[in-house]
């Protein structure tokens, strides 16, 4: 899992690219862990190169939503989901807690 | 690993790392039966979630122990065996997780064999020898 990170203003977007599994879901917790406590609470995660997503995967990105959703303005929003892992989503009813985007540009538009 | 053409068995051990070497056996598997992209994504997810639940629950110890996955491809089906030596557990009785409750009320509790269970057509448990063995099956 390869993770990058870009900023716009007080946004934050986290580029996965690979597996988001349960070998791989605690690097991306420590990365959006410490950005919330930096107090980045505009996130956006870009998931377009995630072609794979399991239960540890979902666990951190709810963690991360609901911490992020405590601060006036704060979200965690995504961007480019393909239709697997989309389907893992569905499966888990999770689609209904995101706005989900198709690019990080309208992802950022979303904030302001 | 054992390979036969249309039948293999993996011997993990209980630590998570294991995960990748069954991904990469599962998909050389895939490939020799010329099975889906689809197909593959559904059970390497169904078996990630099955073993990540063993290794995390089903041991009262730190020793080692052997997780055994069989793989066949028969008429059709594709079956996963997976058997363990932790401590009883039917993942059929757990219950369902409520799906539509809203962010701030949901867990992660029982998502994942809520996830193998949406995944596979069929799904059967059996307690034999001192043993659990969770049979995932997977028309392609």
């Amino acid at each position: 899992m390869e993770i990058t990170t870009k900023q716009l203003g007080d946004i934050h977007t986290v580029v996965l690219e690979g597996r988001f599994d349960s070998m791989t879901a605690h690097s991306v917790e420590e990365k959006l862990n410490s950005m919330l406590e930096s107090s980045h609470f505009k996130m956006i995660v870009d998931l377009s190169g995630v072609d794979y997503i399991s239960s540890a995967g979902l666990r951190v990105l709810l963690s991360a939503t609901k911490r992020a959703r405590q601060e006036k303005d704060g979200d965690l929003r995504l961007t480019s989901i393909q239709t697997q892992v989309r389907q893992v989503f569905d499966m888990a009813g999770f689609t209904q807690f995101y706005k989900v985007y198709d690019s990080e540009e309208k992802a950022v538009k979303s904030f302001t | 690993m054992i390979k036969k053409g249309n039948f293999i068995t993996v011997k993990l051990r209980n630590n998570i790392s294991e995960i990748e070497r069954l991904n990469i056996i599962l998909f050389q598997f895939g490939k020799i039966n010329n099975l889906s992209q689809n197909i593959l994504f559904k059970m390497n997810l169904a078996l990630e979630e099955t073993v990540t639940n063993i290794i995390k629950y089903a041991y009262n110890d730190d020793t080692e122990h052997a997780i055994l996955i069989h793989i066949s491809l028969s008429r059709g089906i594709l079956t996963a065996e997976i058997e363990d030596d932790g401590k009883p557990f039917n993942p059929l009785n757990s219950p369902k997780p409520d799906i539509n409750k809203p962010i701030e009320d949901r867990t992660m509790g029982g998502l994942g064999i809520h996830i193998v269970r949406n995944l596979m057509d069929k799904i059967e448990y059996r307690r034999d020898r001192n043993k659990n063995f969770l049979i995932l099956k997977k028309g392609i």
